[in-house]
């Protein structure tokens, strides 16, 4: 299914978000189950169905990472996402030290640091992930889309010590 | 030629067909109905507009609920039942750390919660059913028609069992749940029709047991929950139990009971809301002053776990506190004013939204929603799931397929595979929670799909789809592509229900016709029920020479058990109450035939419509 035609909005990795969710509220007023609960059974199971498939579009179009996998689902190309980020050598390395920086790290400022970095990087991949994808140099484009995820869990890794750090701090 | 009719979308609905809102609380309960917008709480026939949740069994086993069992609660003999909703779809060790509420309770073979007590034992569901019929007769005498339909309401992190449970038990007392909605929800809904405009805001819900968190983007006709956290098992009675222990040595001192000193510490703490400094009175010129300070550092750590959890749901909605343009408070609890403080340290100049009745801003949300849903106009309610849905895999490992958050209804379908050469079923525990390990999760029940035909281990395709609806609750179905052998489950909660109620359960999901005709059936059990018990009470007084005193008054009390299972039963309470009957007067009964020859009252008819029943 292309996610993107259920909005009616351009297939690109570019998504104008405040617009995307107007298009699915709206959406949402047509179809949600609670706009049928006085019709027949197969109305009000043609109503919950279609909301389904609304939030689960809505879900993919709205996060960077889901919306680049869908992207590349709709050119044709089967990306295991089991298959780790570790696999590509040439960013191993910085990997590597990337998760050594974050284990030694032992205060707020020190995470608030390499979580600006990441983030920074982050951008840039989806900079990257869009010139790929629009010129469909898809290769490149499923390696940034690697790299996107793996920024993504190390953000999340971030995230948590900031919170244990925290939780240190209180007690 | 054939008529037309034209109708517009959503408006087919019967307009007789009136739908309530009730708000099924821990302490109390309300019933409201909205016309146009205007809610009109319902009162009692005490003219309360908060019916207690509460049922009381006297030494004969009569019930009463509602204000009459708070009326009878110190009588002699009597036996209350409070907080129920605190224990539904529940077992005994979900209740670690929470002694108080153990009292009283016992569990079955199947290690439910049941109440046992006066020879009447009754299960969670079904005592949550009587105070829904109760809601009911309120309803049907306010508005003056047998009131079917109903918008009920849940704390937003109720699980699976727990909401299927409220459900369960709403059909028993003769409602059919049109929608249920979550309680931060439903006030969110209240306040949106007036006072709040476009922005995002926070719900904070301490009720009597239970404490939810809800983040809420509203805009015009529309009330969308962004993220939902909470804790199932803490409330406003937890605070009451917390200056209860406080108050104990003095109250042990004047030989006064434990009701009576939590009943006191919650008077305690709504006067505290207002007053600096409370005098309490405990006899014997003993007077004790409790200061608004000293209740605050009793509660402070409860309190506090209440904001951390506040904060989290905060990170989970993927905003940040500035966003958040106002507080709701919901739940007569947050009338604490440790509660506002603590949220003003939180939220810096944050607007506080408290205008509407905190105790009945629930019900009318539901109310509204209810009037939403049968002119199928209004705002739309978009809301997620609170806790992730999953499934265990090997070594005990908990791998989530729905996560919370996620907005409903939904559907994700997941590939399984067999793990053995000539495996031919596959058995699927299903969980719900957060945890790592399905054991710390609640279990929801297993899945069974037989008949795969023998493969080679990993080579069979066995896609299964869950799905939430959008009360929130889970169909799960397997199938085998391979075979295309299909299997659909909806969960149901097991536990404290006997087959019959099952059974009624599962006749109600089914169509309307065999609806239509189980209604019958019920109405011809009432019948009768009446029929039984008016001839026998009218045999135990013309002939009491033939029994004894004992004899007499258990005869009398089955009597009454009828009479009461007619007004709020389902039709195999009526019939385990005409069945019991039968028993205990069938030495009667011969004696009286003997005596009178010709009255043949029981026995066969009661056969008879068992039999009806069946087919």
């Amino acid at each position: 299914m292309n996610y993107f035609k259920i909005f009616e909005v351009e297939e690109s990795f570019i998504v104008d978000l405040n617009k995307l969710e107007d298009l699915y509220l709206k959406k949402q007023s047509l179809f949600h189950p609670d706009k049928f609960i006085a019709k027949d059974e197969k109305c009000r199971l043609e109503a919950l169905e279609k909301t389904i498939v609304l939030n689960k579009a809505y879900d993919v179009l709205k996060s960077d990472t889901n919306r680049a996998f869908h992207l590349l689902q709709l050119q044709g190309l089967e990306v295991d996402l089991e298959e780790n980020v570790v696999d590509i050598p040439e960013i191993l390395s910085e990997i590597f030290e990337e998760r050594e920086g974050l284990e030694f790290a032992s205060s707020i400022d020190q995470l608030k640091k390499i979580e600006e970095k990441a983030v920074a990087q982050l951008e840039e991949n989806k900079k990257q992930f869009n010139d790929f994808y629009t010129n469909r140099l898809l290769d490149d484009a499923v390696i940034t889309f690697k790299k996107m995820l793996y920024k993504k869990s190390f953000l999340s890794s971030i995230h948590q010590k900031t919170k244990n750090i925290g939780k240190l701090k209180c007690s | 030629m054939q008529l037309m009719q034209i109708q517009e979308p959503g408006s087919s609905y019967n307009k007789a067909d009136v739908v309530v809102g009730i708000d099924f609380g821990t302490t109390n309960s309300l019933v409201a109905h909205s016309v146009l917008g205007e809610v009109n709480i319902l009162l009692d026939e005490h003219k309360n507009r908060k019916i207690p949740s509460a049922i009381s069994i006297t030494k004969e086993g009569n019930i009463l609920v509602g204000t009459k069992a708070l009326g009878i609660s110190d009588k002699e003999g009597v036996v209350t039942i409070k907080s129920i909703k605190r224990l539904i779809g529940k077992k005994i060790q979900d209740l670690d750390g929470l002694e108080y509420l153990k009292k009283d309770i016992k569990e079955n073979s199947a290690g439910d919660i049941i109440f046992s007590t006066n020879n009447i034992s009754l299960n969670t569901v079904e005592i949550s059913s009587k105070i829904l019929c109760k809601i009911k007769s309120v309803a049907d005498i306010n508005l003056k028609q047998d009131v079917k339909k109903a918008v009920v309401t849940v704390p937003a992190y109720f699980d699976e069992t727990q909401r299927r449970s409220i459900r369960f038990a709403a059909e028993l007392a003769g409602l059919h749940i049109l929608r249920m909605i979550n309680e931060p929800t439903a006030a969110a809904l209240a306040y949106h029709l007036n006072d709040i405009n476009k922005g995002i805001y926070l719900v904070y819900d301490l009720g009597g047991g239970t404490f939810d968190v809800s983040i809420l983007k509203t805009s015009e006709g529309i009330v969308r929950v962004i993220a939902t956290g909470g804790d199932s098992n803490f409330g406003g009675d937890d605070l009451d139990n917390i200056v209860a222990n406080d108050l104990k040595n003095e109250y042990i001192k004047s030989g006064l009971k434990y009701t009576d000193l939590l009943n006191s510490a919650n008077k305690l703490k709504e006067k505290l809301a207002t007053d600096a400094i409370v005098k309490l009175n405990f006899g014997h010129d003993k007077i004790i002053e409790f200061s608004r300070e000293h209740l605050n550092e009793l509660i402070d750590p409860k309190i506090s776990e209440t904001i951390e959890i506040v904060e989290e749901t905060i990170v989970d909605a993927g905003i940040s506190k500035s966003d958040i343009s106002g507080v709701i408070l919901v739940g007569g609890s947050t009338r604490t004013p440790l509660i506002k403080e603590k949220l003003s340290k939180v939220f810096s100049e944050i607007k506080f939204y408290d205008s509407i009745n905190p105790d009945e801003v629930v019900a009318m949300g539901a109310a509204i929603h209810a009037e939403n849903l049968s002119t199928g106009s209004g705002d739309l309610l978009l809301d997620v799931t609170p806790l992730s849905l999953g499934v265990e895999l090997m070594g005990g490992i908990a791998e989530k397929i729905i996560h919370r958050n996620s907005p409903i209804p939904t559907s994700v379908e997941k590939e399984f595979t067999t793990y053995e050469d000539g495996q031919t079923g596959l058995k699927l525990h299903i969980i719900q929670g957060e945890r790592e390990f399905a054991k710390d999760c609640r279990s929801l029940g297993s899945l069974e799909l037989l008949g795969i035909p023998p493969m080679k281990a990993g080579i069979a395709r066995i896609k299964v789809l869950f799905t939430i609806d959008a009360d929130g609750l889970l169909v799960v179905t397997a199938k085998e592509t391979a075979t295309n052998i299909t299997q659909s489950i909806e969960l149901m909660p097991t536990h404290g229900l006997d087959a019959s109620s099952i059974e009624d359960a599962l006749l109600g999901a089914r169509d309307n016709a065999e609806k239509d005709h189980s209604a019958k059936l019920l109405e011809e059990s009432k019948m009768y029920a009446k029929e039984v018990a008016s001839k026998l009470m009218r045999a135990i007084n013309e002939d009491n020479d033939l029994l004894s005193k004992k004899e007499y008054n258990s005869i009398y009390n089955d009597i009454n058990n009828i009479i009461n299972s007619i007004e709020c039963g389902s039709r195999s309470d009526i019939d385990e109450a005409v069945n019991k009957l039968e028993g205990s007067t069938e030495k009667f009964v011969v004696k009286q035939m003997e005596k009178h020859i010709t009255i043949g009252l029981k026995g066969r008819k009661v056969q008879d419509i068992n039999n009806m029943v069946k087919n």
